[in-house]
C-alpha cells in the first residue's frame, strides 16, 4: 500500500467532497438559506439528519456486535433446548430500548416536520407583494401584481424582490405540471393546469439565486431556469418603476430596421414588445429583454451573441422548444438583435 | 307606472344578464331588479350601487373550466326586441333558457384575425324548454303566463291593440298568441326559422298586415345558415353543443312573408 | 444448452433492433419550397390547373410532433376564433368535407398563406413556413385525413366526436378533377 492516494481514491474523495459541498452554498443551494421559508426547512433537514444519523450509527454499531457476537456464539458449546444464553436478558433489554428510541423518534420528527408546516402555513402576509407567475413550456411568465391594473409590470424568466418583504406568488400553469422551486429562498410547490396554487417566500439576504422547474415537463426541462434577484427595497421600487415604462424606441436606422422585421415578422404574433403594435401573449414578454440576466430561462448567460443565436436558430441552444425557426438574412439577423439588444 | 302606489317616471329593461331592472328614468336609480330567468352566475343586484353581485366560484380565470354559468353569453335575452301593450300593460319578451360550461384561454392580439380566447359549451337550462315568450308584469313584478319553445327564441314580438302577440321560433313557426291568456290563437309555418322583428301596419286599402321576415341566421342559427359542424361543442362560440337537431327542422331561407288581417 | 444461449441472443437481437424505428421530429426549418400559386386560388385567365402533390409536404400528416405542434400554433395564432375547433364560427368548419378551395395539404397550406376572400388574412410571413405545414397536417387531421398512429387518440379540447383515431377518413370533395402524384 504506497503512501501516496491513488488516482482513483482521489477521484473518489473529489466526488464524494463535491456531492457533500453542493448543496452547501451557492446560488442554488437549499442548504444556504436567504429567507425565511428556506431557513425554517432547513432545521428540519438539520433535525432529520442528526436524528436518522444517530439511528443510523447505533444500527451500525449494533450490527458489527452482532457479527463479533455471531463468531462468539459459534465457537462455544450448544445450549440445550429451554435454557436461556447469559447473553439473552440484556439483549432483551437493549431491544425494548431501542424500540423506545425508534417511537421517540418518530415523534419526535413527526412533531418537528408538523410544527415546521404550520409554521410555513401561518406566516405573516401583512404588506406582502403579490405576483402572479405562469409556467409554460419552458418558461416562466412573470407578473407583479399592482394595485390597478395599469400598474401590472410583466416580464419573464426572472423575479426581483425586496429583501425583509413577504412576495405572494400566485402559481398557475398553462400546459402541464410544472414546479416552481427556488431553493435558497423557500420549498417547491407545483404549478398545475386550472388551479391556482400559492406560496410565500420572505428573502432576507440580498444577492443573486437560481431557481429551476422541479417537476418532469417534457423536452427542455431541464433548460427552465429563473434568476431571482433580492434587492433592497429602494432598488426595487426603481426597478419597478423603470419597468412600467414601455419599451425604448429603435434610435439607429440598424435598429429601426430591427423594430420594422419585428413588427412584420412572426415575432409580434408571439411576443409583446409595450409601446409598439405586438401584442403576442404566446411567448416572453420581451419589453425590457436587454435587461435581464439570461434569456431563454437561463439557457445562456445574456449577451449579444447569445441573443443573435438563439435568434438565428432557437434549437440549437433549445432543441424542442415552441420558438420557430425564422429564416434570416445575416444583416437583417443581426438588425433584428440591435433592435432587440436596445430594450433596456 | 305606478310604483309603491304613485306614478313614476321609469325605464324597464328586461337584461341580458336575467335580471328585469325597473329604473327611475329621472334620476338613475335602481328601483328593482327581479330574475325572470334561471341564474346561477350572480346572487343578485345590489339596489343600493346597482352593480351585480357576482358569485366567486362562477368568476372566470385562465385555465380553469367553469361549469354550470347561467345566463349564458346570448344573455338570458339577447338584442331580440320585446313589445309592451298599454291595455294589457304586461311586457311581452322572447328569451333563452341556457346554461353554459367555458374556459378562458390566453390569447394574443394579431390584427386582423379574431381575439375570443374562449372556449364554451352550450346547453339547455333546466326545464324542458330551451326558449320562451313570456308575459311580465311590470307593476306586480311577475311572471304571468309564457309558451314554451323547443329552441332559443330569437324573433322580435309585437302586440296589437286586438290584443294580438305575434313572434317567431327557429323552427318557422309564426305565432299568434292571445296577449291576456297566452294560448295559441294561430300558427303558420314559414320555409325557415324566424329571427326577425314582426311588424304590423296599415295598407293602402286600409286593412291590417303583419309582416316578417323568415329566414334562419343569427348567432343560435348560424349552425344551419353557414352550415357549421356540430360534431365540435365550441362551434359558434358554444352553440355546436346543442343546435345540431336545429339542421333538420329549419332549411336557409331569405322569404318576406305579408298576411292580411280579416276585415 | 446452446439453443438456450441461441434463443437469448436472438431476443437480445430483437429487442434491439425493435428501437430503430423512430419518428423523426424536425426541429430546424425544414419546408418544402411551394413558391407557385395554388390552382384553386382566382387567377385570371388560363384554364384551372391540377394539384402537384409534394411527396415531402405529405410527411407532415403522417407526423406525430408536426401534428401536435401544428394544434399548438393553430391556437397561438387565433385560428380558434373564426374556425372553433373545426366546427366554424364565423369562418367555415374544417372538420367536414366541404373544401372551398380545396383539401389537400398543399391546398390548405396556400388558403393559409394567400389568405381567402370573405376575411381569412393572408399569414405569409406572419408565420414561418414550417409552422404553416404543421398547422395545415392539424387541419388535415380534424377530418381523419392524418395517419391514425400520428394523432392522439383523445385531443384536449372539448369535443363532440369519437377518438380522433376513430373519425372515419371523409375523402376531399370539391377538388379540380384531375390530380397528379
Amino acid at each position: 500500500m504506497s503512501a501516496h492516494p491513488s488516482t482513483w481514491q482521489r477521484a473518489c474523495s473529489a466526488i464524494a467532497l463535491t456531492v457533500l459541498v453542493v448543496g452547501c452554498s451557492g446560488r442554488q443551494a437549499a442548504l444556504d438559506p436567504a429567507g425565511d421559508q428556506a431557513a425554517t426547512i432547513e432545521i428540519l433537514w438539520t433535525l432529520m439528519l442528526w436524528m436518522c444519523g444517530f439511528m443510523y450509527l447505533l444500527v451500525l454499531i449494533f450490527l458489527g456486535h452482532a457479527l463479533w457476537r455471531a463468531r462468539h456464539v459459534l465457537s462455544s458449546e450448544p445450549v440445550p433446548h429451554g435454557a436461556q444464553r447469559p447473553a439473552e436478558r440484556p439483549l432483551r433489554m437493549a431491544l425494548a430500548g431501542w424500540f423506545g428510541l425508534i417511537v421517540g423518534g418518530l415523534i419526535v420528527l413527526s412533531l418537528g416536520s408538523f410544527f415546521i408546516d404550520r409554521s410555513l402555513a401561518n406566516a405573516r402576509l401583512d404588506n406582502a407583494i403579490k405576483i402572479k407567475i405562469t409556467a409554460a413550456q419552458w418558461w416562466w411568465k412573470v407578473e407583479y401584481l399592482g394595485e390597478t391594473p395599469a400598474q401590472r409590470v410583466a416580464t419573464a424568466n426572472e423575479l426581483r424582490l425586496p429583501v425583509g418583504r413577504p412576495a405572494l406568488l400566485e402559481l398557475q400553469a398553462e400546459d402541464v405540471i410544472h414546479s416552481f422551486w427556488i431553493p435558497n429562498l423557500g420549498g417547491k410547490q407545483d404549478l398545475i393546469p386550472g388551479r391556482i396554487n400559492s406560496l410565500l417566500l420572505t428573502p432576507r439576504r440580498e444577492g443573486e439565486y437560481r431557481g429551476q422547474c422541479a417537476e418532469f415537463c417534457g423536452l427542455q426541462h431541464a433548460k427552465m431556469a429563473l434568476d431571482a434577484t433580492v434587492v433592497g427595497e429602494r432598488d426595487f421600487a426603481a426597478w419597478r418603476q423603470q419597468q412600467l415604462l414601455p419599451a425604448h424606441a429603435p434610435s439607429t436606422p440598424e435598429q429601426l430596421r430591427g423594430h420594422e422585421i419585428f413588427m412584420s415578422g412572426p415575432c409580434a404574433s408571439c411576443h409583446q414588445i409595450v409601446g409598439t403594435p405586438a401584442a403576442g401573449q404566446n411567448g416572453p414578454n420581451l419589453t425590457h429583454l436587454a435587461s435581464r440576466r439570461t434569456i431563454a430561462a437561463g439557457a445562456r448567460p445574456y449577451s449579444f451573441e447569445a441573443l443573435r443565436d438563439w435568434l438565428r436558430d432557437p434549437h440549437t441552444i433549445k432543441p424542442g422548444n415552441h420558438m420557430p425557426q425564422v429564416q434570416l438574412s445575416n444583416s437583417d439577423l443581426h438588425a433584428l438583435t440591435s433592435y432587440l439588444d436596445s430594450l433596456k | 307606472m305606478r310604483w309603491e302606489g304613485k306614478p313614476r317616471k321609469v325605464v324597464v329593461r328586461p337584461d341580458r344578464n336575467g335580471y328585469m331592472y325597473v329604473i327611475d328614468r329621472l334620476s338613475g336609480e335602481v328601483l328593482a331588479a327581479d330574475a325572470y330567468a334561471y341564474i346561477t352566475a350572480s346572487e343578485g343586484v345590489d339596489l343600493k350601487t346597482g352593480r351585480l353581485i357576482y358569485k366567486p366560484e362562477k368568476i372566470p380565470s385562465q385555465g380553469k373550466v367553469v361549469r354550470e354559468v347561467c345566463p349564458n353569453s346570448p344573455g338570458a335575452k339577447d338584442w331580440t326586441p320585446s313589445s309592451f301593450s298599454k291595455r294589457t300593460g304586461l311586457i311581452y319578451m322572447p328569451h333563452n333558457n341556457m346554461c353554459m360550461d367555458w374556459e378562458i384561454k390566453p390569447v394574443s392580439y394579431i390584427a386582423g384575425t379574431g381575439y375570443l380566447g374562449v372556449n364554451a359549451r352550450f346547453y339547455p337550462g333546466p326545464g324542458d324548454h330551451v326558449g320562451e315568450m313570456m308575459a311580465w308584469d311590470p307593476v306586480a313584478r311577475r311572471k304571468l303566463w309564457a309558451v314554451p319553445e323547443r329552441w332559443p327564441v330569437w324573433s322580435g314580438t309585437a302586440v296589437t291593440a286586438g290584443d294580438v302577440v305575434f313572434y317567431g321560433n327557429l323552427e318557422g313557426w309564426f305565432k299568434a298568441v292571445h296577449a291576456r291568456t297566452g294560448e295559441v290563437l294561430w300558427q303558420y309555418r314559414t320555409a325557415s326559422g324566424i329571427i326577425g322583428q314582426p311588424t304590423t301596419f296599415r295598407g293602402p286599402d286600409g286593412r291590417q298586415y303583419v309582416a316578417i321576415l323568415s329566414g334562419i341566421g343569427g348567432w343560435a342559427g348560424a349552425m344551419v345558415s353557414s352550415e357549421l359542424d356540430e360534431r365540435d361543442p365550441t362551434t359558434a362560440k358554444g352553440f355546436g353543443n346543442m343546435v345540431g337537431e336545429l339542421k333538420k327542422q329549419s332549411g336557409i331561407g331569405g322569404m318576406l312573408y305579408v298576411f292580411a288581417l280579416p276585415r | 444448452m446452446f439453443s438456450r444461449y441461441l434463443v437469448s441472443l436472438l431476443l437480445i437481437g430483437c429487442s434491439l433492433f425493435a428501437g430503430c424505428e423512430r419518428e423523426k421530429r424536425a426541429f430546424h426549418d425544414e419546408a418544402p419550397a411551394m413558391n407557385d400559386v395554388s390552382p384553386t386560388s382566382f387567377r385570371a385567365g388560363g384554364t384551372p390547373r391540377p394539384v402537384v402533390k409534394n411527396a415531402q409536404a405529405d410527411e407532415y400528416e403522417r407526423n406525430a410532433f408536426h401534428i401536435s405542434e401544428g394544434k399548438r400554433y393553430y391556437e397561438w395564432y387565433n385560428c380558434y376564433s373564426c374556425h372553433a375547433a373545426g366546427g366554424g364560427d364565423i369562418g367555415p368548419p374544417l372538420m367536414d368535407d366541404k373544401w372551398r378551395y380545396g383539401g389537400e395539404i398543399e391546398q390548405i397550406y396556400s388558403s393559409i398563406v394567400e389568405g381567402r376572400p370573405n376575411g381569412m388574412p393572408s399569414f405569409a410571413g406572419r408565420i414561418p413556413e414550417q409552422q404553416v405545414w404543421e398547422i395545415a397536417a392539424y387541419v388535415r387531421s380534424m377530418a381523419g385525413n392524418a395517419a391514425k398512429d400520428a394523432v392522439p387518440s383523445r385531443g384536449d379540447e372539448m369535443k363532440n366526436t369519437k377518438p380522433l383515431t376513430q373519425i372515419p377518413h371523409t375523402p376531399v370533395r370539391g377538388d379540380p378533377p384531375k390530380t397528379e402524384r
